[in-house]
């Protein structure tokens, strides 16, 4: 009987011993470390992707803004430049000796 | 004794942005993690499951770490507790390690019956090992699996040096008590067998 009153004794030599020889470190497979160091990777290079995508939609979005307001300006400086040239001739009109 | 050298915690501090830091972090660790993953469990297929998610995890939550004198892998070992007793609850099973997963690694003998008994003993210690509470496997896992010293395990564990020695001893005591009974068990069920068929 053992210590504990139980069927066989066990020592802690005996024990420490035993648990040397069954619990001894395992190798997961190399494809599975490889596996998921790519996935880990991806998955933050996909975080990155999205920055990027967020940043050129930003800048896109500048680029457009700009654009459109130089258009308008444009097209305003076209309409004043005209109607400059519309009261020119008016007054040209206007104060010729023929009339 | 310090929680991490320097280079670990630059790379723990470029990890949140750096891809390259944290693919090295996971190199260092993952085999630790995932022993620990596969002694709770006691099957490849769930500790390579678990595993994943441990490092998508950190993955994630890496950018919030801070440095407290605590190693990274104990941040590592804590995630993996959770989701392990997650995994517990979710089947409310112990499961049981294939005995082929480790006559598998044994390779060929001259003497089969001798491997088989050996198999079947590590087997049932197995078993008992399992049967502890958490952090007693945990303490099991980082003395036998990791060899790492007392202090080492105390740092990780969050407990004095002391205390852990006290852990130790302490599961060691029911570990014996638990094998002794799964071993009991076994002989009262064989001896139940022969006495069954001797009665017929």
């Amino acid at each position: 009987m053992g210590a504990d009153g139980l069927s066989m004794p066990i020592d802690r030599r005996q024990l420490e011993d035993w648990l040397s020889r069954a619990m001894t470190p395992v190798e997961p497979s190399a494809r599975f470390i490889r596996r998921l160091r790519g996935g880990l990777v991806t998955y933050r290079g996909s975080g990155l992707l999205l920055e990027w995508k967020i940043i050129a939609a930003v800048v896109t979005l500048i680029l457009l803004t700009a654009a459109s307001l130089g258009l308008t300006l444009r097209i305003l400086l076209g309409l004043l430049g005209l109607f400059g040239i519309i009261q020119r001739s008016r007054r040209r009109r206007s104060t010729s000796p023929t009339a | 004794m310090t929680g991490q050298s320097e280079g670990e915690l630059d790379l723990i501090r470029r990890a949140g942005s750096e891809a390259s830091a944290f693919g090295e972090l996971y190199e260092r660790h993952v085999r630790q993690i995932y022993n620990y993953i596969y002694y709770r469990t006691g099957n490849h297929h769930d500790a390579e499951d678990l595993t994943a998610r441990v490092f998508q995890r950190a993955l994630r939550h890496v950018g919030a770490f801070e440095d407290k004198g605590v190693p990274f892998s104990a941040w590592l070992y804590r995630i993996a507790h959770n989701l392990v007793a997650n995994w517990h609850r979710d089947r409310s099973r112990r499961p049981v390690v294939p005995l082929d997963e480790h006559l598998a690694t044994t390779g060929p003998s001259a003497h089969p019956e001798w491997e088989a008994m050996a198999a079947e003993e590590r087997e049932m210690l197995l078993t008992a090992v399992r049967q502890l509470p958490p952090d007693r496997q945990q303490l099991l896992i980082l003395k036998f699996v990791e060899r790492l010293s007392n202090a080492e395990i105390g740092q990780i564990m969050g407990r004095t040096e002391g205390a852990i020695k006290s852990l130790y001893h302490r599961t060691l005591n029911s570990l014996r008590q638990e094998f002794l009974r799964l071993d009991q068990g076994r002989e009262d069920a064989t001896t139940g067998g022969v006495v069954e068929s001797d009665g017929r």
